[in-house]
């Protein structure tokens, strides 16, 4: 019998809820054998918000000051 | 609204969040930043600007954007490659040297182990094959 492992969820972003890219689907002792830069994106809020709304955030905070 | 001397935050990428000024207009795109930023060409989208202007002249080295930045009270992290210092030779870590320790014991305890075991395997077979070829000469 051959069973096949399953992935890890996609990962979501916080605010839109749209899937996010370029964040790593692997069982958890392979994350382990990653570097943090394959993991998620290097961006700020990589791997938590996408990147329009990581934008639109900054974006945000500019206009606030 | 992007000119020399404009300060900026950068929206996206690596550097979003961080503070920048406008050195050089390059195209009707794109501009010349530095700043907390990487000193690079940057697409004028990416950039929000900030009411703040800055004297700075076109194109202006990076020594005199940190000189107009720490004004602004912002001190630029500068990074450079320090002169390495010679290699010491290094204490070895604990670990390894109780490794090294326990190595020649642990050799010692498998050795007669491996001869104890190939032993009595190896005897009977022998003595096995000698008696049968004394049988078979008698
Ligand atoms: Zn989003």
């Amino acid at each position: 019998m051959l069973f096949k492992k399953r992935k890890s969820a996609k990962a979501q972003c916080a605010s839109c809820g749209s899937m996010l890219s370029g964040v790593a689907r692997v069982r958890a002792t392979q994350l382990r054998t990653l570097a943090k830069t394959e993991k998620r994106p290097e961006r700020p809020y990589g791997g938590v918000l996408c990147s329009a709304c990581m934008r639109r955030t900054m974006i945000a905070r500019a206009r606030q000051t | 609204m992007i000119t020399v001397g404009r300060l900026c935050i950068k929206t996206a990428g690596r550097d979003a969040g961080k503070k920048c000024v406008v050195v050089d207009q390059l195209d009707k795109s794109y501009a010349l930043i530095d700043g907390e930023t990487r000193r690079r060409k940057c697409n004028i989208s990416h950039l929000e600007p900030l009411p703040q202007t800055v004297e700075i002249s076109q194109g202006a080295s990076h020594d005199e954007v940190s000189r107009v930045f720490k004004l602004l009270g912002i001190e630029l992290v500068v990074k450079r490659a320090q002169p390495k210092e010679e290699a010491k030779p290094r204490p070895r870590p604990v670990r390894a040297q109780q490794r090294k320790a326990m190595a020649p014991k642990s050799q010692e305890k498998q050795k007669p182990k491996a001869a104890a075991s190939k032993l009595p395997a190896a005897k009977p077979a022998v003595k096995e094959t000698k008696l049968e070829k004394a049988a078979s000469r008698q």
